[in-house]
């Protein structure tokens, strides 16, 4: 199969507003993305709370029930919000998905519908009584459950190692910073700030909206003009920070855990080209893109010291991390293994197999992009955020191109910069259930 | 090589052509022009609670948990080559999967799919277990029980099994514990992968812009020819009511995490029979407790239960249980709430209207689930692992009325079935 000569049609529908069309009939779901994007700054707590408040419930349907039986009334459709940290912006995604028409019953649709929801939900939301912009009831109840799983975080042990190691590792840096801002944040909102902040988000974040599969992109393109047209004023976006970092750090952090995770962190600069932003990514999936990296071959496969151990490229803010799960009593062994691996990398760039290896794996996952509207999506979204707009037929033919010793000199751009691990602490132990016998 | 069937299956829009090897090997291929990838899955119904069989020769074998995991471990090593380096050398995406009844193996590529499935059908087909290569994949295999080890969701689970069944093999994780992964030998795998690994238990689904005649021409020198019988699977006999009624564990978690479980009368046998079971039950849980119920609602209002609520329905052909899972402050008030609510709904009866809603929402959230070559391989396999026809599950969707949502709802929460397991926070 050829790859994709083409990048999606960009259209601007409203100020502020850009829309990747990924028409796609072969599929039978269709999906919109819409991404609203504004700076780390002090209104996060709030726009984190809101996506929350937001899904309880509209002026049409007031409570998250009707919500729900709305979208199981048009066949299954989802349509959910959140909010995350994106690089260095602070974003508040919405996420709908429904069946294509051909597979619904004759004189079914389901997007108009579809569409006027979202609309409500961020317009038209459920006020509160005496003219509040939000019900009491429901911004306490949404702030106690978020102030819960916040505090929760922890319990998902892997997930909490990975969120301390960036946290410590971009302390001072918007990059480190958490999406809800803290607790005490969220404990200090009110319904009047939540309200502040939905206007806020609709008058002024810059928004990048994605539709792919079965969907005509004329539908969307309008409705993103009817609902944000009106704009004027709109957010500037900061520059993202690439610190180099002076010396390596290690933090060793200890929790009840059986199985420790480790963290390793290297900066790269902005590369200058298309060319040796290829090299970056073909460098980092040598060392760790999967069971034909290096770490994953040695670490796993000779030295059976991890179940997996994969190399990551945050290709925005220009870090590579490698993560592994592994015995604490492990940590240097594995430590040193990266290290030496990257220093053989660096010096001497691939071997001819691994660039073998390498360069068909990249190959097979730009040739099969085009089959999952998730994966399209996402790659498209990732070529405009980064503003390199390459067609996966253009990204083949730099990858077939490249020598072993621009994968080297890419290599030598990793600045290590910090190992992180979470380990179990020494009063961990595992506990024998103890049971109750059955009376029956 | 037999070609058995041609399914057009208006639906979900595909045509899939069923096959038989000499040996009985089951095979289906799905077309799918104009798409790039093509995708390949070979298993068997052979699985981590076959702990216990007969080998054709009469000679009994018991072997620790975990056993068909680490098979499926092993295979991967290949004979001559890692299965790794050949799948990577060709770009392949793969992996394989164990769960309680079945193990498989899957690849998905771009470029080179023939290379791929030679790849695939030789490796399951053709291992080489010995106690050096076995030892050599202990480690690895204890940090990925060890991985599970320390997720919430999962020790849960467990322990509910823990409390509603006495003997029964899914009382234990599919990768077995860290103990039983040290007992396991050579011989263990090798006894297992001679009495299950055999030609006519193997089914392989296909999915992709292929030549159909040419794959199975192809697969024809492929699949081995063997009709050496299977091995006899062994179950022990259990108890008809729960183990325990409540279970603890101290777990580092925050806030305690309870499962409660409702036991139903048995397994289903009846490949065609459990689907239908788990769609109807899948239907009534819906109907009882989706966001879009009153009942989720009210608890929701109240702070009995939050986000971290679900439930499903677990089954195969000799088991079946309901869960009912959540997070709380309290979790003697948490199962108190939630078994009221069940026995009222169960009193009360679900809504015809909302049974026809969550019925058109089941059905589009099934053909979704079509969508990509690997997406519907992985799905036609498991039909043919559980004795269905492809996509047999929309057809059955479509034939499920009112009443029989109705009915199953009225014996789904018996409290005498029911047992709760609780982690309880240690820090």
């Amino acid at each position: 199969m050829a790859f994709l000569q083409t990048i999606p049609e960009l259209r601007r529908p409203a100020p502020g507003v850009e829309l990747l069309c990924l028409p796609e009939p072969r599929f039978k779901r269709a999906q919109l993305g819409l991404s609203l994007d504004l700076p780390l700054d002090d209104g996060r707590a709030a726009r984190t709370l809101l996506s929350e408040v937001l899904q309880q419930g509209s002026a049409a349907h007031p409570t998250r029930r009707d919500l729900s039986r709305a979208l199981q009334e048009a066949y299954g459709a989802n349509c959910s919000l959140y909010a995350d940290r994106n690089g260095e912006n602070h974003r508040i995604g919405i996420s709908l998905g429904w069946v294509g028409e051909r597979f619904l019953p004759p004189g079914n649709i389901v997007v108009p519908q579809l569409l006027e929801m979202v609309r409500q939900t961020l317009e038209e939301p459920r006020r509160g009584k005496d003219g509040q912009p939000f019900d009491e009831e429901v911004v306490e109840r949404e702030r106690k459950l978020l102030m819960q799983r916040l505090a929760e975080r922890k319990d998902d042990r892997p997930g909490y190692a990975e969120e301390r190691f960036i946290s410590l590792m971009c302390e001072g840096e918007p990059y480190g910073l958490q999406a809800w801002d803290s607790e005490q944040a969220v404990a200090a909102l009110t319904a009047d700030d939540l309200e502040q902040a939905r206007m806020e988000l609709l008058a002024t974040a810059k928004i990048t909206a994605v539709v792919v599969g079965p969907c005509d992109p004329d539908i969307i393109a309008a409705w993103l003009a009817d609902v944000f047209g009106g704009r004027s004023k709109l957010a500037t976006l900061p520059e993202i920070g690439r610190p180099v970092p002076a010396a390596i750090r290690e933090v060793r952090e200890q929790l009840p855990m059986d199985q420790a995770q480790f963290h390793y962190g290297f900066r790269y600069p902005e590369p200058a080209d298309k060319r040796a932003f290829e090299a970056l990514g073909f460098a980092c999936s040598v060392l760790g893109g999967g069971s034909h990296g290096r770490l994953f071959r040695i670490v796993r496969e000779q030295k059976s010291l991890a179940y997996g151990i994969y190399a990551m490229q945050r290709a925005r803010k220009g870090l590579i991390t490698v993560a592994a799960g592994i015995d604490a009593s492990a940590y240097q062994e594995v430590r040193d293994e990266v290290d030496k691996q990257l220093a053989e990398l660096q010096q001497n760039g691939p071997t001819a197999e691994e660039m073998e290896m390498t360069l068909v794996n990249r190959l097979d996952r730009l040739r099969g992009l085009a089959d999952s509207g998730y994966e399209l999506a996402t790659y498209f979204v990732r070529e405009h955020t980064l503003g390199l707009e390459r067609s996966p037929a253009e990204r083949a033919a730099i990858l077939q191109d490249l020598k072993p010793t621009e994968i080297a000199e890419a290599a030598r751009l990793l600045v290590p910069d910090m190992v992180y691990l979470l380990e179990p602490n020494a009063d961990a132990s595992a506990v024998q259930p103890e049971g109750i016998p059955a009376q029956a | 090589m037999k070609i058995l069937e041609t399914i057009q299956h208006d639906q979900s829009g595909e045509t899939v052509v069923l096959a038989q090897s000499t040996s009985g090997t089951r095979i289906a291929l799905c077309r799918t022009p104009g798409f790039s990838t093509s995708s390949g899955h070979f298993g068997l119904r052979f699985g981590s609670t076959d702990t216990h069989f007969r080998l054709p020769s009469g000679q009994e074998v018991e072997v620790p948990g975990g056993s068909a995991h680490y098979l499926e471990h092993k295979l991967f090593e290949g004979r001559e080559e890692k299965v790794f380096d050949r799948f990577g050398k060709l770009g392949a995406r793969f992996n394989g999967g164990t769960s309680f009844r079945t193990t498989t193996y899957h690849f998905t590529t771009a470029s080179r799919f023939q290379e791929c499935l030679e790849v695939l059908v030789d490796f399951v087909q053709h291992p080489l277990i010995t106690e050096e290569r076995v030892d050599k994949e202990r480690g690895i295999i204890e940090q990925e029980v060890r991985m599970y080890a320390d997720h919430p969701g999962f020790a849960g689970t467990f322990l509910l099994h823990e409390a509603l069944y006495a003997k029964h093999g899914i009382r234990v994780e599919p990768g077995g514990t860290v103990e039983d992964v040290r007992a396991i030998h050579a011989k263990h795998l090798q006894d297992c992968f001679d009495g299950f690994y055999r030609p006519s238990a193997m089914c392989l689904s296909l999915a992709g812009d292929f030549d159909t005649d040419e794959v199975l021409a192809f697969l024809e020198s492929r699949l081995d020819v063997d009709d050496t019988p299977l091995a006899t699977k062994l179950y022990p006999t259990e108890p008809t009511s729960p183990h325990a009624d409540w279970l603890e564990r101290d777990f580092p978690v925050t806030r305690p995490h309870v499962w409660i479980g409702w036991r139903a009368e048995g397994g289903e046998p009846d490949g065609h029979q459990r689907l239908r079971t788990r769609l109807i039950n899948s239907l009534v849980l819906d109907l009882a407790f989706d966001v879009s119920s009153d009942t989720h609602a009210d608890l929701y209002r109240r702070g009995v239960i939050d986000d971290s609520f679900g439930c499903h329905w677990s089954g195969d052909s000799d088991w079946g249980h309901v869960v009912a899972s959540g997070l709380c402050d309290d979790p003697k008030l948490f199962v108190t709430e939630i078994r009221k609510a069940a026995e009222a709904f169960a009193m009360q009866g679900p809504g015809e209207a909302d049974f026809e809603r969550l019925k058109r929402a089941a059905w589009g959230g099934l053909i979704s689930g079509l969508q990509t070559p690997t997406a519907l391989a992985g799905n036609i396999l498991s039909s043919m692992l559980g004795d269905l026809r492809p996509f047999e599950m929309l057809d059955a969707l479509a034939g499920i009325c009112f009443a029989d949502v109705q009915q199953a709802a009225k014996s789904l929460f018996h409290p005498q079935q029911s047992a709760v397991a609780v982690l309880k926070p240690s820090e």
